[in-house]
Order: structure tokens, then sequence, then C-alpha cells
């Protein structure tokens, strides 16, 4: 049995722990949040609430304040890192069936489009909020899509495009999908300047989003989490 | 020759590899110091600022951050880079006047300042609209090629192509831009106009086969029209962009080098966006030896592209003004709207666009457009353009004072419904199409706005 004095300055550690968790996730500082996930593995906490209480609310302040753009990309990208750094160091101490990742997502701009922007914020905004995304990049053949999600047992596929000519080939892959007789295993979403929620709908889609913010809520409804 | 792009052909695969997300990462705390060190800074109630120090101060920035940046290079992963005096040098051997079109048709492009009384061209057309094809796309190039304000023709997308709807990289790619360049010479040629010089982007094309083989004397893009060559955002390129470049100049073309600074993005704030925007257009004379640039600012809130955003207002003012200040290089401004067609916001933000541009020392186009698709189809009419072009000549001339007065007016009108903004029409509601007149319900709109315009001051 601890002591009343053991369990107060246990409970500090974890408390000081905590902060720096959350202070070293906002502010991008990877080598101070892997440090803080090893610390809080010596202090005996457990990796799933140094996650939850330490790591996720500051990624969650990250989001927040891009959303009111007083955070910017690069900086997302870089707590992004450093969360994703302790949660390497974490993961191998979770007890047997627990996890953190909501579902993998497949992500990428669709083929003759370069304009990646958006689909890079999704993906940073999907990885804080605990999806595991593969990112295809930019110019994706719609076959990769298709081959990619099957070798990596994906359970969304996300697609992007600024231009026109980037929608045809968003239904041009859920039409292979169904010849691949795969259409079933994948929830599909689109997202990009000229697609809409009709259009998603006239191709078969899943679900549109018309922000990055609104992919991650549109992921978790898909996957079955409720906001 | 001015810029250097034979030089950039060479500089594509010098130095170390470069990862994109490390140079991506990199623009953010090199903006901070340079916003510090500069003192360049947004203000809400003066979307177009007077302060030429801060034009000047902007320039400063944008010279050093183009050097310290270079340019990365998506096919190599390397970063081509110039140095100061050869930015500077390319600059000051720029030639101005220049000429374009043929004819009566003929186009002069002048060097102009901020508040200058200098003639601007302006650039009607609907680059990123997508539009039905065949008669519907050539009598909306009709209207732009018919109002007097325009001084050349852009295009818009055609939503299908014979039916079909277009794959990048296909043959119907390049069957569909070869297509679309004709119904734009046969508008011309229809209104009388057909010495008018065309300033083309392909709709059809997202690649550069297609772009490239629209270069034709007879049908297509002719010696002295104008090319698009984009940089990517922020201050990247590609072999696709840069072939494009290359085809032109080797043909005899202009360059338009369409630039996206996004506000929100990589470089961060507005002034950030702001000092990233006046890198890349350095970037263009050297790198690409463009003869305009069209500067499109971009905001993260608004995912179709508008430039009709407080902040990208400003970035727009700022980047004319500090360019424009100090070389002769043109800049021309991308107008895109966030409501459509058959509205009065749409007018205003039409209206405000060119009010920036002019007065901040640019020129006013292409557009308005904005990115439309899918079931999304014809939702913009040739009034739109009428209303840029009268806006950027009543304020030809106008102090950035009044300018800003009458812009901020422009803006609240649409700014409480920016987040959602009104549907519109289709341009066959807003017009009989046979004749292509009017109808009394749109025209009604614009006489509307016009009269506020002309109450807060626009002799328009």
């Amino acid at each position: 049995m601890w002591s009343e004095e053991e369990i107060i300055i246990t409970s500090l550690n974890h408390s000081e722990i905590l902060r720096e968790l959350h202070d070293s996730v906002v502010e991008g500082d990877d080598e101070r949040c892997v440090a803080a996930a090893e610390r809080s593995l010596e202090a005996g906490m457990l990796p799933l609430d140094a996650i939850e209480q330490g790591l996720t609310p500051g990624i969650r302040e990250v989001g927040d304040r891009f959303g009111r753009m007083e955070l910017f990309l690069p900086e997302m990208v870089l707590s992004a890192r450093a969360m994703q750094g302790a949660i390497a160091v974490l993961e191998p101490h979770f007890a047997a069936g627990e996890t953190t990742v909501k579902g993998k997502v497949v992500i990428g701009t669709v083929k003759g489009d370069i304009h990646d922007i958006g689909k890079n914020i999704a993906k940073v905004l999907l990885t804080v909020n605990g999806y595991e995304v593969i990112d295809l990049g930019r110019d994706v053949p719609l076959t990769d899509f298709i081959d990619i999600s099957e070798k990596e047992e994906a359970q969304i596929i996300g697609m992007s495009g600024l231009l026109s000519t980037s929608l045809p080939l968003m239904r041009d892959t859920i039409q292979l999908m169904h010849d691949d007789e795969v259409r079933d295993k994948y929830k599909v979403i689109i997202g990009g300047g000229p697609t809409s929620q009709a259009y998603a709908d006239r191709i078969g889609a899943d679900g549109y989003a018309d922000t990055a913010f609104e992919g991650v809520d549109l992921c978790d409804r898909l996957v079955g989490i409720e906001a | 020759m001015p810029g250097l792009y034979f030089d950039t052909m060479e500089r594509l695969n010098m130095g170390k590899r470069v990862h994109e997300e490390d140079f991506d990462i990199a623009i953010l705390p090199r903006i901070r110091r340079l916003v510090e060190k500069y003192e360049i800074k947004y203000d809400r109630e003066e979307i177009i600022p007077s302060d030429d120090s801060m034009a000047d101060r902007l320039f400063a920035a944008g010279l050093e951050f183009a050097v310290e940046t270079g340019m990365w290079v998506l096919d190599t992963q390397k970063v081509i880079r110039y140095s100061e005096d050869e930015i500077l040098r390319c600059l000051s051997n720029l030639k101005m006047p220049l000429w374009f079109g043929s004819g009566r048709d003929q186009v002069c492009l002048e060097a102009r300042k901020p508040e200058s009384s200098t003639r601007s061209i302006v650039l009607g057309g609907a680059a990123g609209s997508s539009v039905s094809e065949g008669d519907t796309y050539t009598k909306l190039m009709m209207m732009y090629a018919m109002e007097p304000t325009n001084d050349m023709v852009t295009n818009a997308n055609p939503a299908y192509i014979e039916g079909r709807e277009v794959r990048p990289f296909s043959p119907l790619e390049v069957h569909g831009a070869i297509q679309e360049v004709g119904w734009i010479r046969e508008a011309i040629r229809r209104v009388g106009r057909p010495g008018k010089p065309l300033f083309v982007a392909p709709g059809t094309s997202a690649t550069s086969p297609p772009a490239i083989a629209v270069i034709n004397e007879e049908r297509g893009l002719r010696k002295n029209d104008f090319i698009y060559a984009a940089i990517l955002t922020e201050m990247k390129t590609d072999y696709d962009r840069l072939s494009r470049a290359v085809a032109g100049l080797e043909n005899g073309l202009n360059i338009a080098t369409l630039l996206a600074p996004m506000i929100g993005g990589w470089a961060g704030p507005a002034e950030g966006a702001a000092i990233s925007g006046t890198a890349a257009t350095l970037m263009a004379a050297v790198a690409y030896d463009a003869t305009i640039v069209v500067n499109h600012p971009v905001h993260m809130d608004l995912k179709n592209g508008a430039t009709t955003h407080p902040q990208t207002l400003w970035a727009e003012s700022v980047i004319g003004q500090a360019v424009s200040r100090n070389c002769v290089f043109p800049i021309g401004q991308n107008v895109f709207v966030n409501a459509r067609a058959g509205t009065e916001d749409v007018l205003y933000e039409a209206a405000v666009n060119g009010i920036v541009a002019v007065s901040s020392g640019q020129h006013t186009g292409p557009g308005p457009s904005g990115v439309t698709g899918g079931d999304d189809i014809d939702m913009i009419s040739g009034l739109e353009a009428r209303m840029m072009g009268e806006a950027t000549r009543a304020a030809t001339g106008m102090s950035r004072e009044q300018a800003n007065e009458i812009a901020l007016k422009c803006i609240s009108e649409y700014e409480p419904r920016m987040a959602e903004p009104p549907s519109g029409k289709t341009i066959h509601e807003l017009y009989d199409m046979s004749t292509m007149t009017i109808t009394d319900e749109w025209i009604g709109m614009y006489d509307h706005v016009k009269a506020q315009l002309q109450e807060w001051g626009l002799p328009i």
C-alpha cells in the first residue's frame, strides 16, 4: 500500500507529466513530447491515460486554434509529429486489445490534379483525431486508391481535387470498385473545390465534407463514432 | 532576354534533395521573422492601404524570402535558387509598354503604379467555372468579347466535350482543349473583334499536353497571345508547369503565371501570404520569363477559392502595390467570386475586386469566375465581367483612401453571407440565350448595384 504522501507525490508527478505532454504537443516540440511519454511510463501511468488526458487535449487545442487561425498548417504538422512520436513510445505498452486508432484512411488528390493543400489539412486533422492516414499524395492514379486500400486494409477512401476535371475520376474510382467487387468494403468520401453533396450523391460516394474539420466528423460517423 | 528560363532548366536538378514537408515547414519561421523585420501588418479597416513605406518594405521582404526560399521542384525534389542580383537584373531589364492583339483590337499593357490614371488591362472570362459546351460556351465568350471595357478574353471550363466528361491525360483532354479555343476564336470573330488577344488556360486541360496543343496560328493561340504556367503553392514548380512555359516562350506566346498564396496555409497569416505572393511574383519573372502574373490569394475558410474575403483583397492590394512601386513587372488579379450569377452579392464582389486591383497599381482579371463543377454548371454570365470592368475604369486614378472606403462598403454588402453565399441562377435563366438579351430581373439588379456604387462616390 502507498502512503498518503506517496499518493500525493505520484499524483503531482502525473499531473506535471500530463501538462508536459499537453504543452509539448501544443508547441510542436517532438523531443519534449517523446521525453514526456517516456517519463509517463517510468512514473507508472497507464499509456491510454497519457494519451487521453495529456496528448489528446493538447492536440484538440491545436485544432481549435488552427480553426481560429491562431496557429497555421506547419505548426499543426509539427504538433501532429510530436504526438505521433509520443504514441510510438506508448503504444508497445498498451494492454492487449487496447487501441487509440479509430480507423484507417487512404487519402489522395486524384490523377491530373496537383492541388493538395486541402488534402494535406485533412490528413493532419484526421491524424490528430485518431485516424491512421495513408497519404498517397497528389496526382494519384485511381487504381492506387483501390490497390493500396486493399493492401492496407483501410476502412475509408478519401479523394480530393480542386479542378473540375478531377470529378469524373472520383466517379471512375467508385465504378472500378464496383467492377472489382470491393465497393462494399470501404466508405468513400470526397472533398475539394468543385465537389458537393449533390455530386457525392450522384456518383454514389458515402460522404462529402465541405471542410477538413467536417471531414473528421464525417469519418467518425462512417466508422460509427458519434460526435 | 530578361528572364532566366533557360537557366531554370539547368537548375532543376542542382543541389541536394529536400523533402517536401521539410521545405513546407521551413517557410513559416522564415515568414514570421520577415513579418517582424519589415513590419508588415494586416488591417481589416484598410483593405487598400495608403502606406507607400509598407509597400516598399513588403517588396524587400518578398525579395529576401525569394532568395532564401527558392522554388521547390516536385519532380526532382530539389530547390531552384536565384540570387538577389539575378532577380534585380531581370526586373531592371523588363520593357514596357507591350502590345498584344492585332488591328483595332490591339491592347497596350503599360506600367502602372498605385493610384495611377494609366489605363489598366481588363481580362474578362470565367476560367474555373463549368459551362455547357458548344453554343452556351461560345455565346458566353461573345459576351466577354463584346464588353467595351474588356481588353482580352479568357476561357471558361466546358463541362463536357461531345457530351463526354474529360479525364486528365486522355486524348479527349487534348481534343477538348483544341475545341474550346476554337469556340473562343469563333466567338471573337462573330462579334467583329477577331484581333482581340486571348488569355487562355483551357478549362478542359489539367495537364500540359492539351495546354500546349492549343498553340496553333490558324485556330488556336497565336503568337503574342497568353498561355498559363502556374507557380504552385507555396513557391513550388514542376516539369508540367515549366514545360508549358517553355512551349509558350519558344512559340512566341506570353506567359501568364498564376500564383495562389494561401492565407492559413504554409505561409501562415495574411501577412505571410503577402510576402510569399510577392516572392512568387518575382520568381515568375525570373524563372518563367513571364509577361504578367495572375495573382490569386486564397483563404483557408473559402474552399471555392474566392478572392473576395477581406484578407485576400488586402493581400492582393499590398502585393500589387509592392511590385508596381518597385518595378514594371505587371500583375493581374484573378477575380474569383463566392456568390453566383443572378445575385447582387456577386456584382459587389466583382466591383470590389476591380476597385482594389486598379487602385493598387494592378490590372484586373481574369474573371470574375468561381470554382464550380459537377452538377453546378452555367452559374455564370457576362454581366459580372461588365461590372468588374466598369468598376475598374471608374476607379482608375482614384486615391487609395477613397477606393478603400468604397471597397469596405462593397464588402459589407456580401460579407454576412460569405459562409453560405446565395446560389444564384444559370445563364439560361438570366438571359434569352438565342438573342443574348439580359432579363429585366438581372439587369435590374445590375442597375441597383451601380446606383449604390455611384452613391458611395464611384463614378461608374
